[in-house]
């Protein structure tokens, strides 16, 4: 008896005239956990979409889907979910203002046509169904009111309530802490044991994916690689398979820096309640400086208030030696400070403004003419300009910012600060959902950008790779407070994993 | 003013409850300020005079839950008094099965024209039924510029003056549960259970909860949407029978005025503009604080040109303080 679940031969899938899915074969067995990795846009989430019915493939005579072993006459969600295909999207498409037990069953009352609710019935359906994946919540409270973590297991339990045999995630430990995710892993695993086949989607190899039976990688539409044995895979085989390319060398960046200088920015018991306190800390001149926290550590809250977006509760900050106030973050621009923030999507862009407009925003002052008006031809000049210098690859800079891939929106955020000539930069995620290539890109830009304008740059992440290839000095931030600060010659990733209690 | 959001931050039990309370603390205050007492007869007056507006705050509640808002709802309902009663005099008088069928009929025809713009054409349901409340009213107006009816079917004084039951105060005066209160109180209750026990009712929540979700659940959106925008015809229809019986004639403007006061008692009551959150319990007592608002009013003199101001400045204060509550959760 044969143990598969889905096949799929030959698929084809062309938008206009762009392949986005050339000849695509592809076997899920029962109790498979398959990863299928590639970079942005090299069309992972259209295969998962035409899985799940939601996108046709191209009607050709050699394409077609099979469910155990029965080939698909036709293929819509329906037919997809009633087979059991159930995808969890990385808004895992809750109801936030409605209770877990409506959440989990509600796709079963639509299926059923159920007309009336009991809901003592549907709590009770709902209480077993979060026992199965182990959360200890009532399911008589509100969707919103739970941590992102617990809102995945509720979709997950929403997806074992609809009778999943093939449960597709996309990039499901995006947003989940150590814990968190080992739970997952437990879940899946038990997934697993009942026979539900398990498809994650992402861009690089993480917890989840060690535990994968299988990895496709896929890049420009088309499966490069399948790999059946795991154990063995490192992310440098993955990058290296994903980008195509050899992975670009990584020596660390050690500038000299002169410390008897005087630092171009200098904190002095910088507190707020809550979030850090007596922070000190100096920046110099051609180097970056690289923070190392975990989400909650105070690290954004910090740079917020450098910024001018938020206020310090007491501190003091000097610029150059110069004590100075910044309460907004127009005093911040004034004393050469540029922010470029954690979220780029939603802080960092106007997403559906064209590239133009968004390199412009931050120069609309400095390009008006004796009437006070804006001067449209240096508008256009200013933007041509640093498309041109970031290499923004873009046909035209009159499309929109979400036309292009996020190494490129990146550049465009990157773009908009370096215009105002900042002698600090503060950049808080530069490289989050940003793929390996266009991520040593960017970091590529960083170096240069420091070496070539001699600026200061303050690099926040939460990846220790991140900070050891790319800044001479780090600081670990935890609970609000630097913990340990070291010059990057001095110091090995496992201190910097001890000093976040990551070990 | 910290310690004032710190103990509406407090108050975590839900809206209906606060606000419960808030009318307490209300009574209370009018009662001590004006030197009245409030009897239970004060309570059945307050319900018949509020009965229009309650069969409206259901019809806003619906279309608020599902995330959508409609503000031609006052429009249609002076549409429905007038063709109503105008036919009603024209044909012999009828009866009041009679008006509630028309007007009712003719509110969700007129609800289906905004429906089908916002449902299957997907235009913006704030400038459409703005569009639509212009043009209904218009029509009324252009078609009869004189839209008031003085003398109205015999059925109406009949109506709106009948009770349920009668008690009797200690000064030898009768009261009760009017027609019109026990009319607004029983739909009250289906939408309730409508909204609480059915499929529909909960389609509602989940499209204004989260509309990409609900697609993804199956449900059906354009759907679920058409049925809300009929239904609010059909209530407004309702509410200008109740409207008309409750001050005996036709006057297309009075009805047309209520248009905000109906929306902020909504929102008063706990719902979101952004969808998804409300129930009929918290639009009931949002009425009821601001009918008691305005009956304290003129209890304490105060000349009615102020109603506006006083429901401008209800309207800030329950949003504040809606926004201080979701920010402690």
């Amino acid at each position: 008896m044969s143990q598969e679940f889905l096949k799929i031969h030959h698929i084809y899938k062309t938008f206009d005239a762009v392949k986005a899915l050339v000849d695509v074969n592809l076997q899920i067995e029962k109790s498979e956990i398959h990863c299928i990795i590639g970079e942005n846009g090299c069309g992972k989430s259209t295969l998962m979409k035409i899985i799940s019915g939601v996108l046709p493939y191209d009607p050709l005579e050699q394409s077609y889907i099979e469910i155990e072993g029965k080939r698909m006459e036709s293929y819509t969600p329906a037919i997809a979910m009633h087979a059991g295909i159930q995808v969890i999207y990385q808004d895992l498409a809750l109801f936030p203002n409605l209770t877990i037990a409506e959440n989990i069953l509600t796709p079963d009352r639509i299926a059923n046509r159920k007309h009336f609710i009991n809901h003592r019935n549907m709590h009770a359906q709902a209480a077993s169904a979060l026992m199965e994946v182990q959360l200890h919540a009532d399911p008589s409270q509100y969707v919103n009111t739970l941590s992102i973590a617990q809102q995945q297991l509720v979709a997950i339990s929403r997806a074992i309530t609809n009778n999943v045999r093939l449960l597709i995630m996309d990039e499901p430990t995006a947003s989940l802490g150590k814990s968190d995710v080992d739970h997952l892993v437990q879940i899946i695993l038990k997934l697993k044991e009942r026979g539900v086949a398990i498809i994650f989607i992402g861009h690089k190899l993480d917890e989840v994916m060690k535990i994968a039976d299988a990895i496709t990688v896929i890049r420009d539409g088309q499966i490069v690689e399948r790999l059946d044995n795991v154990s063995y895979v490192t992310e440098r085989d993955l990058a290296k398979y994903m980008t195509g390319k050899d992975e670009v060398s990584y020596d660390p960046f050690l500038p000299v820096i002169d410390t008897t200088q005087k630092p171009v920015l200098e904190l002095q018991q910088f507190t707020k309640k809550g979030h850090f306190s007596n922070i000190d800390m100096k920046l110099y001149r051609g180097e970056i400086l690289g923070i190392i926290g975990l989400v909650g550590a105070g690290r954004t809250e910090l740079m917020a208030s450098i910024f001018g977006l938020d206020n310090k509760d007491s501190g003091t900050l000097l610029v150059d030696g110069k004590m100075v106030e910044i309460k907004k973050v127009q005093d911040a621009i004034h004393h050469g400070i540029a922010l470029v923030p954690e979220n780029r999507l939603t802080e960092g862009l106007f997403t559906k403004k064209s590239i133009k407009k968004n390199i412009n925003v931050t120069m609309l002052s400095a390009l008006l003419s004796k009437l006070g008006l804006l001067k449209m031809d240096e508008l256009e000049r200013h933007s041509q300009l640093w498309v041109d210098a970031l290499k923004i690859k873009t046909p035209n800079h009159l499309n929109p910012a979400t036309s292009l891939s996020g190494g490129n929106q990146q550049r465009i955020v990157l773009a908009k600060w370096l215009a105002t000539h900042p002698s600090i930069l503060i950049l808080d995620g530069p490289t989050i959902g940003i793929d390996i290539g266009a991520k040593a890109e960017i970091h590529q830009l960083i170096r240069q950008l420091v070496q070539e304008k001699h600026i200061a740059v303050i690099m926040i992440t939460d990846e220790i790779a991140e900070v050891m290839q790319n800044s001479s000095r780090i600081l670990v931030m935890k609970e609000g407070q630097f913990v340990l600060e070291a010059d990057r010659k001095d110091i090995s990733e496992d201190q910097i994993k001890h000093a976040l209690g990551i070990v | 003013m910290n310690i004032i959001t710190k103990t509406i931050k407090r108050t975590h039990s839900g809206q209906e409850v606060f606000l419960f309370l808030l009318i307490i603390v209300l009574i209370l205050v009018i009662a001590t300020i004006s030197n009245t007492t409030y009897r239970l007869e004060n309570f059945f007056d307050l319900l018949k005079s509020s009965s229009s507006y309650l069969v409206l705050a259901i019809a806003v509640l619906l279309v608020m839950l599902s995330g959508g808002i409609d503000v031609s709802f006052s429009s249609i309902a002076a549409v429905t008094a007038y063709v109503t009663i105008h036919y009603q005099n024209t044909h012999g008088g009828g009866n009041v099965w009679q008006a509630f069928l028309i007007a009712g009929l003719l509110g969700v025809g007129l609800g289906a024209i905004n429906a089908v713009l916002i449902s299957f054409f997907n235009l913006p349901a704030l400038i459409v039924t703005l569009a639509t409340s212009n043009i209904f009213f218009g029509l009324l107006l252009e078609n009869v510029p004189t839209a008031h009816i003085s003398k109205v079917p015999e059925w109406v004084g009949k109506f709106g003056s009948g009770r349920i039951f009668e008690l009797t105060n200690a000064a030898g005066n009768t009261y009760g549960l009017s027609y019109l209160a026990f009319t607004s109180l029983v739909l009250l209750a289906i939408f309730a259970i409508v909204l609480r026990y059915t499929g529909l009712g909960r389609n509602i929540y989940a499209i204004g909860s989260s509309r990409e979700a609900a697609r993804r659940a199956g449900i059906s959106i354009w759907r679920t949407q058409f049925f809300i925008y009929c239904f609010v015809g059909f209530l407004s229809g309702i509410a200008s029978i109740l409207n008309t019986s409750l001050i005996s004639y036709v006057n297309p403007f009075n009805i047309q005025a209520v248009t905000m006061d109906v929306i902020a008692a909504v929102v008063l009551g706990g719902a979101a503009l952004s969808g998804g959150k409300g129930s009929i319990i918290g639009s009931f007592l949002g009425v009821a604080i601001l009918f008691l608002i305005k009956n304290s009013l003129v209890q304490l003199g105060v000349p009615s040109t102020w109603d506006s101001i006083i429901v401008g400045s209800v309207l800030i204060i329950s949003i504040a303080i809606t926004m201080i509550r979701s920010e402690s959760n």
